[in-house]
């Protein structure tokens, strides 16, 4: 399929090459004309020595290793010189001058070295009375003639303006226009390759083709400049040139075997070993003694431009992907381009110096540009769809995550939840347990002692456990630890009210306890020593007065129960009272003090809690 | 007494503390022992026992709230034919009843229902499992036109207050049919002043102290947050009754 439409191409383009040699009617096509050579300096046609040539004609057909001026004389017949008449010159090479009946209508820049390299412009002369006579005119072309470049005229043909114009823009078009065209496109590509190289350093193949595309503007320059600058000689454009060409190729070679994701480095190093000796001999060699050799430079490198492209269809010959096909398609191009052009470079079978590798090269870097553009747009996808895989391995990680920490939650909560109730269990064993076990105690021990009032008592310390119980569980119902102060505030509120009623006022004193977090267990210890306490006063004190105070310090929480009553006589059952909150205090890790007085009794834990932070 | 009053009182710095008078009494209570201690605890405070009616369930209840008028109904939550809520939300939708002093009589495992209650408006609660003294303190605070209030129903309309948000889920979780954010009334600074105090376990008379008023103008406060409570709901259920087209717009 490359390889059907490759010929295509190819023939289209040898049809468009060939057009432009079809006559048009109205226009007199010069087949004939005489010739004669002088010297550099010579401003009129000598008198002798006149040749008969054909119309083109290569000069050093006649003149072998000339380098001079040869004028040639032409005429023509022109029926109405009122008509408006168009002269069209295809291209005079390398520069020159044109005559009409004796005179001076268009002069190249410079006649001699350094030579204006005007090869590949076409030209157009408007032609009117009183220059244009009816009957026979005369033409005559002053071209300075290098031998070693195809001195040339091309075709000439004369005629109805309009028409001879529009041939004019045909020959612009192919041989000037295209040319331009090609220059800029293929400098802006090659800048744009070398620069995504550079920017992205992996992408070899890229970076290849734009120093092989620069290097072939070096070359390519050939048929666009129109004068030999920066060098003073023709000869030393044209080694420069040949050099340019050479480095292309190597170049091209390089990104052909980069495209097909290959590495020969022996042959690599090689070939650029070759390059670099053929290069240096090339710019070496003295002046009007290159010529030979780069024509033997030119032909060699041409060929091996050819077998780069060879080597490209035969290493993606069974690639059934787009973008080595397309650049089959560009090696095709190239192959039969590059035949054409190295035979018509020895005037073999072809005799024109029309040269199809500048020409094709347009195709061919359109071809190039969409391969790589292609391959950049591919990339592009894969960094994309690796985003789109990214996005969605991280939502599938994140998921993921949720769903363990959601697990993991649910099963903190099932422990706290554990926790809470193996909490409760234990406040309930230990307190309401305790009390239970040691009412029990008390009945079993002393049963005659078993009164109403008695049993109330033991039911309302009972009572008074479970209500602490259930204030502690309520309050902060999750977490290990709460806020004492929030804790205390149940059993402050309700003891201060039940003092109020019997008659004792109370006073709450706190202090640094804002911040104070503890253990449920040590909570209940707290408030079961101030309740105790608290209790006491209710009952036996008969005090009317009561204070309260809980500090804490770096020291520890310290807990004071004073009240102003007649203090502890010998009521009954006080000795269990006093065990219970000194144990209490021993339990907070506090020292425990009790001093009871007539008008004053005071029940205390001193630097409880003094390990807890 | 209307909304737009109750707003206005809540701007007002200092509250109605009208007194409440206790007699009759009317007990609805399915537990004779509640029953004879109640009776107790009124008789001790100066209630004629004559004066004291019982009610053992609220069919029985609302017959004698229909033929009698009462100052006091003293309500358990829990009764054989219903809940005690209900028999108070039935009150106030009673003109004949609407003004009769409900308290709810309970226990404090039931906090939450004690809430529904205050929400739908009770005047106060006692806990049974509290001394007899202090049942006997919260009553005399009704008397004086005050209202018995514990830390943790301080907490509670703290929390309610505090965010709309917290609001609504504690509100949705206790009870279905609370105030949403429009519906609330906003307490003043006082109000919250207080139900900060309280609920650092401080009782009315160290609360006074503090803020140099008397206990009665604390207490009428407190009274206050809780018709507060009240009127919040019903303001929701005229706000429905409303958008179902039950009330006139």
């Amino acid at each position: 399929m490359g390889v059907r439409f490759g010929w295509v191409m190819v023939w289209a383009l040898l049809f468009a090459a060939t057009v432009a040699s079809a006559q048009e009617s109205p226009l007199h096509a010069i087949e004939h004309a005489e010739a004669v050579r002088s010297d550099w300096e010579t401003i009129t046609p000598p008198d002798e020595g006149w040749l008969a040539v054909p119309i083109p004609d290569f000069s050093n057909r006649h003149w072998r290793n000339f380098n001079g001026v040869v004028w040639y004389r032409m005429e023509w017949e022109q029926a109405d010189p009122a008509q408006d008449t168009g002269l069209v010159i295809e291209h005079l090479n390398m520069a020159g001058a044109v005559y009409v009946n004796g005179t001076l209508l268009l002069r190249d820049a410079s006649l001699v070295e350094p030579l204006s390299r005007m090869w590949k412009v076409p030209r157009y002369l408007s032609l009117a009375p009183p220059l244009l006579k009816a009957g026979r005119n005369t033409l005559l072309v002053r071209l300075s003639a290098l031998d070693q470049y195809g001195p040339r005229v091309g075709r000439i043909s004369v005629g109805e303006a309009a028409a001879a114009y529009a041939l004019y823009e045909r020959y612009k078009l192919l041989r000037v226009d295209l040319l331009e065209y090609t220059f800029a496109v293929d400098a802006t590509l090659g800048v744009f390759f070398l620069t995504l190289w550079l920017m992205r350093r992996g992408e070899v193949a890229f970076g290849w083709y734009g120093l092989s595309t620069l290097l072939w503007l070096g070359y390519q320059i050939n048929f666009i400049a129109t004068s030999p600058w920066p060098f003073s000689r023709n000869e030393t454009w044209a080694s420069v040139n040949a050099c340019f060409l050479t480095l292309f190729v190597g170049a091209y070679a390089v990104f052909v075997l980069r495209f097909c994701e290959r590495r020969w480095p022996r042959a690599e190093s090689a070939m650029w070993a070759t390059i670099a000796i053929a290069v240096a001999v090339m710019l070496s060699l003295p002046e009007g003694a290159s010529d030979p050799y780069r024509v033997k430079l030119i032909i060699a490198t041409g060929a091996f431009g050819l077998t780069a492209n060879v080597l490209l269809l035969s290493l993606t010959w069974r690639d059934k992907r787009l973008e080595p096909r397309l650049l089959c398609v560009a090696a095709w191009l190239y192959l039969v381009a590059g035949t054409h052009d190295l035979l018509a470079f020895r005037r073999i079978f072809f005799t024109s110096d029309d040269y199809y590798t500048d020409a094709t090269a347009f195709v061919n870097t359109l071809c190039i540009a969409a391969v790589l553009a292609w391959r950049y747009a591919r990339s592009l996808d894969r960094i994309e769809q690796f985003n789109v895989r990214l996005h969605n391995d991280v939502a599938a990680a994140r998921n993921e995550l949720a769903e363990n920490l959601k697990h993991q939650h649910e099963i903190e909560m099932t422990h706290a939840r554990l926790g809470e109730r193996l909490n409760l269990v234990r406040d309930l064993h230990d307190g309401l347990g305790g009390s239970l076990l040691g009412s029990i105690a008390a009945i079993e021990h002393a049963p005659e002692k078993l009164s109403a009032p008695y049993l109330l008592k033991l039911l309302r310390g009972l009572r008074d456990e479970l209500r602490l119980i259930v204030d502690t569980a309520i309050i902060e119902p999750a977490g290990e630890a709460s806020a004492l102060v929030e804790q205390l505030a149940p059993l402050r509120h309700r003891m201060s009210r039940l003092l109020e009623a019997s008659g004792i006022a109370c006073r709450w004193d706190l202090s640094g306890i804002d911040a104070l977090v503890v253990t449920s267990a040590q909570t209940l210890d707290v408030l079961r020593f101030v309740q105790e306490a608290l209790t006491n006063v209710l009952k036996h004190s008969g005090a009317c007065e009561a204070c309260i105070g809980l500090h804490a310090s770096d020291a520890g929480l310290s807990i004071e129960v004073c009240d102003n009553g007649g203090g502890l006589g010998d009521t009954p059952g006080q000795g269990a009272g006093l065990r219970s909150m000194q144990m209490r205090a021993q339990r907070l890790g506090g020292r425990f003090a009790f001093s009871s007085n007539p008008g004053e009794t005071r029940v205390a834990i001193v630097g409880a809690l003094a390990a807890t932070p | 007494m209307n909304e737009s009053q109750w707003v206005e009182m809540g701007r007002s710095g200092s509250p109605e503390t009208a007194a409440c008078a206790l007699a009759p009494a009317l007990i609805v209570e399915d537990d004779t022992h509640v029953q004879a201690r109640l009776v107790r605890v009124l008789a001790e405070i100066g209630v004629d026992a004559a004066s004291i009616h019982r009610a053992e369930n609220i069919a029985v209840a609302q017959r004698l709230l229909d033929t009698y008028s009462f100052a006091l109904v003293l309500i358990d939550i829990g009764l054989p034919d219903g809940s005690g809520i209900d028999l108070i939300g039935w009150m106030h939708r009673r003109e004949s009843t609407l003004r009769v002093t409900a308290v709810v009589v309970s226990s404090f495992a039931t906090q939450d229902l004690i809430l529904q209650a205050l929400h739908a408006g009770a005047t106060g609660y006692l806990l049974k499992e509290r001394e007899d003294a202090e049942l006997t303190a919260s009553l005399r605070s009704i008397e004086r036109g005050g209202a018995p209030i514990d830390p943790f129903v301080a907490r509670y309309i703290l929390r309610v207050i505090a965010t709309p948000l917290v609001a609504r889920a504690v509100a949705d979780a206790i009870l279905p049919v609370v105030a949403d954010e429009n519906a609330s009334v906003p307490l003043t600074r006082r109000e919250e002043e207080i139900l900060h105090l309280v609920a650092q376990g401080l009782i009315s008379r160290e609360i006074a102290e503090r803020l140099s008023r008397s206990t009665l103008t604390i207490e009428g406060h407190i009274k206050s947050i809780f018709r507060k409570l009240h009127v919040s709901t019903r303001t929701q259920a005229i706000y429905q009754a409303r958008s179902l087209g039950l009330l006139p717009r």
